[in-house]
């Protein structure tokens, strides 16, 4: 069974399409990255996905039901963008509150433990860091017990190994067969985390892969080498040149090709091939 | 890997012994009762709150009896008792409106989305908020009964009964004031209308000074206020005579009005909202 299907899904705000058109099927128990500027439709997406936004045309299915269905029957988790915690109550009452709204909830202990926050269970909720806070909402977000986790931008607040740990957490939650679709500015993150790549931008879709199919899209590597600066356009496969500082960096189509004749010239040292990161990628499709 | 997540979906529509569909209605129900439960907890905590609607009403219940309250009144009625229903009854009204503002600032603080990211449903957080309401509504004006008492006050176990029972049931018009408020203000703006509302029904229905002191004017409008007939209705068991009808006339025309504009709040407020 397919985890979402959005069928010609359309949101518009006044003059603004939000979101345009869009066909996407998402698989029970893929990983998959929403990528995309700011405005790109992502939020609009995720927030349709959950029943908190109604489309203007265009169906949501969850688990073959619609959205607010799959909601109820505890089949959704998710973590809103900068979604608030009930003000100044502690973290321990604030899970209990919660843990009796779901249909079939994980146990408070597993969820406390899953989500570290067994020293800030006394802390009040206007008193918690962000990273905290995320953990808190994380914590909200895996307790039911959901098939399908929905992430608006995850490990924003979190410092480097806040981000390490959540990503290892994901990881046992996700062995368990859960779907995962998640949102994120941190491309490094979709590319190591996430089985598909959707990138976004205008309400549509420009790109769907896994990470390396998005780089291919782009297509090519690039080829720094210190040497003569000299015009290299004439070399097989090139596409474009750089001066980076001292360093020469060639765009090419044929990187094999490039570098037999580039090594021809004994004066070119150091030469470092490298695919473009997904952050090219991603500039590259959305311009 | 596809195996096991099919597996894990069906596992989550039909969890194991337990049929999801049989399972709904009492768990919908468990789960709106845990909410309400919980939302009444919370609310006694804020200590902010409960200063506002219980230490508040009797302090100023325990200043006025102690000036007035030995005299006795022409009838023979305690004037400390008539006050202190008088004082309940304000205690009661700042409670009783405070709901729509919770809901309002719930939902303007986006912990209302979190919410629906749950399996309650908008209804039953709407219903709780009421009930969180009139839960607090008895220990508003208990704790002013029990100011009295401490002041000499003494009644019959069904005279205390009664008047608490009658202050709550007519209060219960000023829990929808309080939710037609946070339909038709900005969330920045409906907690102090809220409270501006309040004082105003409170001074101009005697609940502070009592209204056969006003200039006549002011007499007719606050016959025409709830305020002023909550305590006067809490206070027929204590006084006798005639049970005040005309008071329950009041009420009601003021709960359709309420119910009325409430409803077209609620239309505009579904037609202008995005989510």
């Amino acid at each position: 069974m397919d985890a979402i299907t959005l069928t010609g899904l359309t949101k518009t705000y006044g003059a603004l399409t939000a979101v345009d058109a869009l066909d996407l099927t998402v698989p029970a128990g893929q990983i998959m990255a929403l990528l995309g500027p700011n405005g790109a439709g992502k939020s609009t997406t995720t927030e349709m996905v959950l029943g908190l936004t109604k489309p203007d045309a265009g169906t949501v299915e969850v688990f073959g039901a619609d959205p607010v269905s799959a909601m109820r029957r505890g089949d959704v988790g998710a973590m809103l963008q900068n979604g608030v915690l009930l003000w100044d109550v502690p973290v321990r009452r604030l899970l209990t509150l919660m843990h009796g709204l779901y249909a079939h909830p994980l146990s408070l202990d597993d969820v406390i433990d899953r989500a570290d926050l067994t020293p800030i269970l006394k802390s009040n909720t206007n008193k918690l860091s962000g990273g905290q806070a995320q953990r808190v909402r994380f914590a909200l977000a895996m307790m039911a017990d959901p098939g399908l986790l929905i992430l608006d931008e995850p490990t924003v607040g979190m410092d480097v190994d806040a981000r390490r740990a959540f990503w290892a957490t994901m990881d046992t939650l996700t062995a368990e067969g859960r779907t995962v679709v998640f949102a994120t500015h941190y491309l490094d993150e979709a590319d190591e985390f996430a089985d598909r790549i959707v990138v976004l931008n205008d309400g549509r879709i420009v790109a769907d892969g896994t990470g390396s199919q998005i780089k291919a899209v782009v297509g090519g590597r690039r080829i720094g080498f210190t040497g003569p600066a000299r015009d290299y356009a004439g070399l097989p496969g090139v596409a474009a040149q750089e001066q980076r500082g001292a360093r020469i960096v060639l765009t090419s189509t044929d990187s094999d090709a490039t570098l037999r004749a580039l090594l021809a010239d004994d004066a070119v040292r150091d030469v470092e091939v490298s695919a473009p990161s997904l952050e090219d990628a991603f500039v590259s499709l959305v311009s | 890997m596809t195996t096991l997540t099919t597996h894990r979906t069906s596992d989550i529509a039909q969890p194991p012994g337990t049929p999801t569909r049989d399972a709904r209605p009492s768990g919908s129900a468990r789960r709106f009762f845990h909410y309400a439960v919980q939302s009444i907890l919370i609310q006694l905590r804020d200590w902010a709150f409960l200063g506002f609607v219980i230490v508040m009403p009797t302090t100023i219940y325990l200043f006025f009896s102690s000036m007035y309250g030995d005299e006795g009144g022409g009838s023979g009625i305690n004037v400390a008792a008539v006050m202190m229903v008088t004082m309940a009854t304000y205690g009661g009204l700042g409670a009783a409106m405070n709901a729509g503002s919770q809901i309002q600032s719930e939902r303007s603080s986006g912990w209302f989305r979190q919410l629906m990211l749950t399996s309650l449903a908008p209804g039953q957080f709407v219903l709780a908020k009421i009930l969180t309401a009139i839960a607090v509504l008895i220990p508003a004006i208990g704790t002013v009964f029990l100011a009295g008492a401490a002041r000499g006050v003494r009644l019959d176990a069904g005279t205390w009964a009664a008047s608490l029972g009658l202050i709550v049931t007519a209060l219960l018009p000023m829990i929808v004031f309080g939710l037609v408020i946070a339909l038709w203000f900005k969330p920045q703006t409906a907690t102090a209308v809220t409270t501006l509302a309040m004082l105003a029904l409170a001074m101009l229905g005697g609940l502070w000074v009592p209204l056969q002191l006003m200039p006549e004017v002011m007499q007719t409008i606050g016959k025409l206020l709830p305020s002023y007939w909550a305590s006067q209705i809490g206070a027929w068991p204590l006084v006798g005579g005639d049970f005040p009808w005309q008071g329950v006339i009041v009420l009601v025309v003021w709960l359709a009005v309420l119910v009325g504009v409430g409803a077209l709040g609620y239309r505009r407020a579904i037609r202008t909202s995005r989510r």
